[in-house]
C-alpha cells in the first residue's frame, strides 16, 4: 500500500495532511495576502472583538490578530523546522557513531544519559538563561539541545540493531570499509526512524517554545509567533479571549496534525519502532 | 413620653449601627503580591514588594503622613541646633522589640551606622555625618559637618532606608541581608515565617506600643485588628484577580488596568485606582555610551516621542494615567512645570533635524526592557516604533528582570542606550534616583553636581524649590531620562475589607493593613 | 548477574558525576547575578561587589568548583542566597506540593487514560475509538498553561466551585480540604499525559485481545466485560504501567508550567523563580536532585528488567 493510498484511506490522516499542507501554504504566502501589517500599532483600536474589519479581533496594541496569526505560522514553522534540523544535525552523526563503535557509544551515551536526566523544560530554561538574550536563534539552540539527545538515542538504538543485520555482516565479510558500510547500509536505513522522530520533535518543540514564552524566556514577544501571542494574550483571557484563542487553535491544530502524521508514519514505516520512539 | 421613647430607640439603633460598622478585631487577612521579594531587610532593598510586608514589622525614627510630611514614629521628640549641625533624637520609652527587649539608644546607633555604611539611600546624608552616639538609653546625638535639609525625609524613607533593628541583629548581619529568623522589629505585627515561593506570615504583636496621635498615612496610631497577615506571592495576573473574585485573597496588588471592566460593578469587589501618588514610567538614557553620550541625540529622542500612545499602551484607559513631565505629580509640593515645555513634543521633523546636526549615521540604538515588566515592555514597543520613524536604527532587546537589571547597572560595559523602568513617588527631590551619579545612565555633569550639592545643603523650602526648578530646566536640556507621564496602578480588594483606601487615605502603590479589619 | 550490576553501578556513578559537572558548568555560564536582584533595581556597584565577596562569587572558578564538588559529596547542596537556608531544606519544604500534585495528576492520567484506551480498544476503528483517540491527541496538543488558565477562570472565577490558586500544606495543618486547591492544577497537568496513556492502553489492549487465550476465553462463552477486565487488562497492565512510570517524569516537567499558573509553592515554581532571581545554589540543587533521582530510578529499572529477563545481562 503506497503512502498516498494510506493517506486517502484514513480520514484522520487526510485531515492531518490537509491541515499541514494549508499551514505550509499560509506560512509561505501569508505576508502577501494578510489585510494588515502584523506589527502595525494602532492604539486607538485596542482590544476590539472579532468583526468584519478584524476577523479575529485586535490585541492590546490594536494589532490585527488575523494577520498576526497567519504570519505567525511562518515563525512557528521556521522554529519547528530549525529545531528538528538542529536535532538531526547533531543526533544522526553522534547516534550512528555511538551505535557503530562500541567505545564511542560507551562514552557518548553516558553523557547523553546525563543530559537526558534533566527534565526538558528545566534544561531549556537553564540554557535560555545562559544565553541571556531571548531570540529565535537562542531558542532554536536551547530547545534543539534538549531534543538532540533524544534523536541520538533513537538513531543509536536503530544503528545497534541494523549493524547486526546479515547484509551488514556480509558487507563487512566482503571487505567493505567502515565508512562505506556506515553510509551505504546504515544511514540509508535510518530514514524511517529519523523521519518519525522528527515529526514528534517538531510537535513537541513548538509546544515547548510556547511554554518557554509563558515562563518569560522565549523568543522576543514582538515577533508574531503563536506561543508569543498566547503568552501576551493570557492577561486578557477574561476581557479579550480572542487574543489567546485564535493562535491557540492554530497551535493545537498543527501539533495535533504532526502527532497524527507521526503515529501513522510509525505504524506504516516500521511497527517495531513503537518501542523505541 | 412617646417621642422620648422614640429618641431612645434612635439612640439604641445608633449604637447598634456603630457597633456593626466599627472596627472588629480578629481574623486573617490574605494579600496577593505580584512577586516574591528577595529580603525584608529594607536597608538593603528598594523593592516595593518587600516594603509591603516589611512595613508592618519594622519601623523607623520617622514615618510619612498622608501628605508625605515626615512625622516622628519611634521618636518622642527631636531637636536641631541653631547652626543646623547637631541633631538630638529623644526615643519613646517602653517601645518593645518582638523579642521582648526594650528599644534603646544603642539599637538606634547600631542600625543607623549599618545603614550609613551599606544602606542603599544613605550616601547623600552619611557623607556629612561626623559623629553618632548614644548619650543615654533614650537619647541619640548626630553631628553633621553641614546642615542637611532632607534629614527627616531620609530617616522616614523605607526604600533602602533606615529601619531600626536590635543591636545584636545588626551586628550579626553586618553587610549581608538579615536572615528571616532574625526579622525582629518594633512594628504592630511580628514576623513568623517565610515559606519560599508561597507566603510571608505575620501575627499581631501584643506588646506593641502605639502612638497616641491620630493616624494619617503611615504616621500616627497603629492598631492591629487582624490576628494574622498572610502575604502570598502570585505572579500570574489572572490568578490574583480570580483569587480576589473567589475570596481566596482579600487584597491584590497590580491588577492589569485593562481588566478594570471585569471587576467594576461586582458588589463583592472594590477596585482601587492608585492615583495618589502615581508611579512615573521613564526611559533611562545611557549618558556614557558613544551614541547617546551626545546631547543632541538624546534631545532628538525626546523630540520624537509622542506620549499619548505610549501611555495608552502602558496603562490602558485614560482614567489610569495623566500626561505630566514633572518628576512629581500635581498636588505634591515639589511639582513644577519648569523645563517641561520640551516634554511631549511629538515632533518628528525636529528629531530628524537634531539627528542630522548630531551627524547620526545609523549606529544601532539598543533599547533594553524586562519582558516581565509588562507596562514597560508595552511602552518600549511604541517608543521603538516612533524612533524608527525618525530614522533611528532601533535594536529592541527583551530580557527577564534579573538579566535586565544586571545589564542596566553594568557601568564597566554598558551595552544599551535606552532602558525602560519606572520610579515611585518619593518625598524629596534629593532622593530622585538619576540625581545619584552612580545610578544607571550615569548622569554626571558639573552643572548638575553643583545644583544637587546646593539642594542638599539649603534648608529653606522656597530656596530649595528654586534649585529644584533649575535642576528640572537642566534635566530637559541634558535629557538623562525621559519621563512619559503619571501612571496609576489598579489594586483590588474584597468589599468586606474595611479601613483601607476608602476610609483612610490611600498610600499609593504600597498599602498597609494596620487600622484595617474585615466585617 | 554480579558483573552486570557492577557495570551498571559504575555507569550510574559516572552519570551522577556528569550530571553534577553539567549542572555546575551551566550555572557558571549564566549572565546576570543575584546581587542586583536582591539589592533591588537601584543598587550601586560597591554594594554589589560587597555582596559578591561575601558569597564567594568573586573567587576563581576552579576554587568554586572544588568547593562545590566537595560539598556535594558531603550531602551539602549549599545555602540559598535569598532564603539563607540550606537548599535541601527549601526543596524539602516545596516537595509536598509537587508530590501531591503529581499523585493527583497521575490519578487524572490513569482515571481518564486507561478507561479511554480500553473502551477504544474494545471497538477498534469505530467512531468511539476514533473520537476518543482524536480527543486524546487534542488534549496533548493544547499548551497546558492555556488549559490551566481556562479552568481557573471558569471553575474558580465564574462558578466559584474551586479555589483559584495557592496551596497550604496538608501535612503541617492537618487539613485535608486543602487538597481542593490542587484539583484544577491536577486536571490541567494530567489531561496532556492522559492522552499518552490512552494511546498505549489502546495498543496494548489490542495486542492482548488478539492473543489465543482471549479468543479461547471468549469461545468459552465468558462475557465480554469479564474477558476485558479480568484477562486482557491484566495482561496489558505491564506496558501500561511502564508508560505511566514514564509519565511521572514528564509530569515533573509539566509541573514547572502548571505550578506557575496556579501560584503553587512546589519545586517547579521554585526553579523558575530561582532561575529568574539567579539563586544559583537553589537552581543547582533542584537540577541535581531531579537528575540524580532520574539516574537512580533508571538504574533500579534496569536491574529489575535484567532480573526479569536474563538475556539483557549479556548485552
Amino acid at each position: 500500500m503506497g503512502f498516498i493510498e494510506l493517506i486517502l484511506r484514513r480520514k484522520t490522516l487526510l485531515f492531518a495532511v490537509g491541515i499541514l499542507f494549508s499551514l505550509v501554504v499560509i506560512s509561505i504566502f501569508a505576508t502577501y495576502f494578510v489585510p494588515y501589517d502584523p506589527d502595525a500599532l494602532s492604539l486607538s483600536d485596542r482590544l476590539r472583538p472579532p468583526s468584519t474589519a478584524h476577523l479575529f479581533g485586535t490585541d492590546h496594541f490594536g494589532r490585527d490578530i488575523f494577520s498576526r496569526t497567519l504570519v505567525g505560522t511562518r515563525v512557528t514553522f521556521i522554529l519547528g523546522l530549525s529545531i528538528s534540523a538542529f536535532a538531526l544535525v547533531f543526533g544522526v552523526p553522534l547516534g550512528v557513531l555511538s551505535g557503530y563503535y562500541d567505545r564511542v557509544g560507551m562514552v557518548l551515551m553516558r553523557v547523553i544519559d546525563a543530559v537526558m536526566a534533566f527534565p526538558a523544560i528545566i534544561l531549556a530554561l537553564a540554557l535560555m538563561a545562559i544565553m541571556g538574550k531571548p531570540g529565535m536563534v537562542n531558542v532554536i539552540i536551547a530547545v534543539g539541545m534538549v531534543w538532540a539527545p533524544r534523536m541520538v538515542r533513537v538513531v543509536y538504538s536503530s544503528t545497534l540493531s541494523l549493524r547486526e543485520n546479515t547484509y551488514v555482516e556480509a558487507a563487512r565479510a566482503l571487505g567493505a570499509s567502515s565508512g562505506r558500510i556506515l553510509i551505504r547500509h546504515i544511514v540509508v536505513n535510518l530514514l524511517s526512524p529519523v523521519i518519525v522522530q522528527s515529526t514528534f520533535t517538531f510537535a513537541f518543540s513548538i509546544m515547548e517554545v510556547a511554554a518557554l514564552n509563558f515562563l518569560g524566556v522565549g523568543i522576543p514577544p514582538y515577533i508574531p509567533s503563536w506561543g508569543g501571542m498566547m503568552n501576551e494574550g493570557r492577561t486578557y483571557i477574561i476581557r479579550a479571549p480572542w487574543i489567546i484563542l485564535f493562535p491557540g487553535v492554530f497551535l493545537a491544530l498543527s501539533v495535533l496534525s504532526f502527532n497524527l502524521l507521526g503515529d501513522a508514519l510509525r505504524d506504516r514505516l516500521d511497527p517495531k519502532l513503537r518501542n523505541i520512539v | 413620653m412617646w417621642h422620648k421613647l422614640g429618641l431612645l430607640c434612635v439612640l439604641f439603633l445608633g449604637i447598634a449601627v456603630a457597633a456593626v460598622a466599627g472596627p472588629k478585631s480578629g481574623g486573617v487577612l490574605r494579600v496577593a503580591l505580584a512577586s516574591e521579594p528577595g529580603t525584608l531587610d529594607m536597608q538593603l532593598t528598594t523593592g516595593v514588594a518587600a516594603s509591603i510586608p516589611a512595613r508592618h514589622v519594622f519601623e523607623g525614627l520617622f514615618a510619612f503622613d498622608e501628605n508625605y510630611t515626615p512625622r516622628p514614629m519611634l521618636l518622642e521628640d527631636w531637636e536641631l541646633s541653631a547652626d543646623g549641625k547637631t541633631v538630638t533624637f529623644y526615643l519613646r520609652r517602653r517601645v518593645l522589640f518582638h523579642n521582648g527587649k526594650e528599644l534603646v539608644a544603642e539599637d538606634v546607633v547600631a542600625s543607623l551606622e549599618r545603614w550609613g555604611k551599606y544602606g542603599l539611600t544613605s550616601k547623600a546624608l552619611w557623607n556629612h555625618v561626623q559623629k553618632l552616639e548614644a548619650v543615654d538609653d533614650y537619647t541619640v546625638v548626630m553631628v553633621l559637618d553641614q546642615p542637611f535639609a532632607p534629614l527627616e525625609t531620609y530617616l522616614a524613607n523605607i526604600y533602602g532606608g533606615p529601619r531600626i533593628y536590635p543591636k545584636e541583629v545588626v551586628e550579626a548581619a553586618d553587610a549581608e541581608p538579615i536572615p528571616p529568623e532574625d526579622y525582629v522589629g518594633t512594628g504592630p505585627y511580628k514576623f513568623i515565617e517565610w515559606k519560599a515561593g508561597d507566603y510571608i506570615k505575620l501575627v499581631r504583636f501584643d506588646g506593641y506600643s502605639a502612638r497616641d496621635s491620630a493616624p494619617s498615612g503611615y504616621a500616627g496610631k497603629r492598631v492591629a485588628y487582624f490576628d494574622e497577615l498572610l502575604f502570598y506571592f502570585v505572579p500570574e495576573d489572572n490568578a490574583r484577580l480570580v483569587g480576589v473574585q473567589a475570596g481566596t485573597y482579600d487584597y491584590a496588588v497590580n491588577i492589569p488596568n485593562d481588566l478594570y471592566p471585569n471587576v467594576e460593578g461586582d458588589p463583592n469587589l472594590v477596585p482601587i485606582i492608585v492615583d495618589h501618588p502615581p508611579v512615573y514610567p521613564v526611559a533611562l538614557i545611557n549618558t556614557i555610551s558613544p551614541l547617546t553620550g551626545k546631547m543632541k541625540i538624546r534631545q532628538a529622542i525626546l523630540a520624537a516621542i509622542d506620549m499619548e500612545p505610549l501611555m495608552l499602551a502602558g496603562y490602558g484607559d485614560p482614567k489610569f494615567w495623566k500626561l505630566n513631565g514633572s518628576y512629581f505629580a500635581p498636588g505634591i509640593r515639589w511639582y513644577t512645570t519648569a523645563g517641561t515645555e520640551a516634554y511631549d513634543q511629538a515632533d518628528p521633523e525636529e528629531a530628524k533635524r537634531l539627528l542630522k546636526e548630531a551627524g547620526y549615521n545609523g549606529e544601532p540604538l539598543r533599547i533594553i526592557v524586562a519582558g516581565d515588566m509588562t507596562a514597560q515592555y508595552n511602552q518600549s514597543l511604541v517608543v521603538a516604533d516612533q524612533l524608527k520613524k525618525v530614522g533611528f536604527n532601533v535594536d529592541l532587546q527583551v530580557y527577564d528582570k534579573a538579566t535586565f537589571f544586571a545589564r542596566r547597572n553594568n557601568r564597566e560595559n554598558p551595552e544599551w542606550e535606552l532602558a525602560f523602568t519606572f520610579f515611585y513617588t518619593i518625598p524629596d527631590p534629593s532622593l530622585v534616583l538619576p540625581l545619584n551619579p552612580k545610578y544607571a545612565g550615569w548622569w554626571d555633569t558639573p552643572q548638575k553636581r553643583i545644583l544637587v550639592e546646593v539642594l542638599n545643603q539649603i534648608t529653606d523650602f522656597k530656596v530649595r524649590y528654586k534649585v529644584w526648578e533649575a535642576i528640572m530646566e537642566l534635566w530637559y536640556i541634558e535629557v538623562p531620562t525621559i519621563k512619559f507621564g503619571d501612571a496609576f496602578q489598579l489594586h483590588l480588594k474584597r468589599a468586606d475589607l474595611k479601613g483601607y483606601g476608602t476610609d483612610y487615605i490611600n498610600m499609593g502603590a504600597a498599602p498597609y493593613f494596620w487600622n484595617s479589619w474585615k466585617e | 548477574m554480579f558483573s552486570y550490576i557492577v557495570r551498571r553501578a559504575a555507569g550510574m556513578v559516572v552519570s551522577v558525576l556528569l550530571v553534577v559537572t553539567i549542572t555546575f558548568v551551566l550555572m557558571q555560564l549564566i549572565p546576570g547575578d543575584p546581587s542586583s536582584v536582591l539589592l533591588g533595581p537601584n543598587a550601586t556597584p560597591e554594594q554589589i561587589e560587597g555582596l559578591k565577596r561575601t558569597w564567594g562569587l568573586d573567587q576563581p572558578i576552579w576554587v568554586q568548583f572544588y568547593k562545590y564538588f566537595a560539598n556535594f559529596f558531603h550531602g551539602n547542596l549549599g545555602e540559598s542566597i535569598f532564603f539563607r537556608q540550606p537548599v535541601l531544606r527549601i526543596i524539602g519544604q516545596r516537595a509536598e506540593t509537587s508530590i501531591f500534585l503529581g499523585i493527583m495528576a497521575l490519578m487524572v492520567v490513569v482515571g481518564l487514560g486507561v478507561p479511554a484506551g480500553v473502551i477504544a480498544a474494545v471497538r477498534p476503528n469505530s467512531w468511539v475509538d476514533n473520537s476518543l483517540l482524536l480527543l486524546a491527541l487534542a488534549g496533548a496538543s493544547i499548551p497546558s498553561f492555556w488549559l490551566g488558565l481556562m479552568l481557573m477562570v471558569l471553575f474558580a472565577g465564574k462558578l466559584h466551585l474551586l479555589p483559584s490558586s495557592g496551596y497550604t500544606s496538608v501535612i503541617a495543618t492537618g487539613n485535608i480540604a486543602n487538597l481542593k486547591n490542587l484539583v484544577l492544577p491536577a486536571f490541567a497537568l494530567g489531561f496532556v499525559n492522559a492522552a499518552l496513556v490512552a494511546r498505549t492502553a489502546r495498543s496494548s489492549m489490542l495486542d492482548v485481545l488478539r492473543v489465543d487465550y482471549i479468543t479461547t476465553a471468549r469461545a468459552k462463552g465468558l462475557r465480554d466485560s469479564v474477558v476485558i477486565l479480568k484477562h486482557a487488562l491484566r495482561n496489558a497492565a505491564i506496558p501500561i504501567t511502564t508508560v505511566i512510570s514514564f509519565t511521572f517524569a514528564s509530569l515533573i516537567s509539566g509541573a514547572v508550567v502548571t505550578e506557575n499558573v496556579f501560584a503553587l509553592p512546589g519545586v517547579g515554581s521554585l526553579i523558575v523563580q530561582s532561575v529568574l532571581k539567579r539563586d544559583y545554589p537553589v537552581i543547582q540543587g533542584i537540577m541535581l536532585v531531579v537528575a540524580v533521582l532520574y539516574v537512580v530510578i533508571n538504574f533500579v529499572t534496569d536491574l529489575t528488567y535484567a532480573f526479569l529477563d536474563p538475556r539483557i545481562r549479556y548485552r
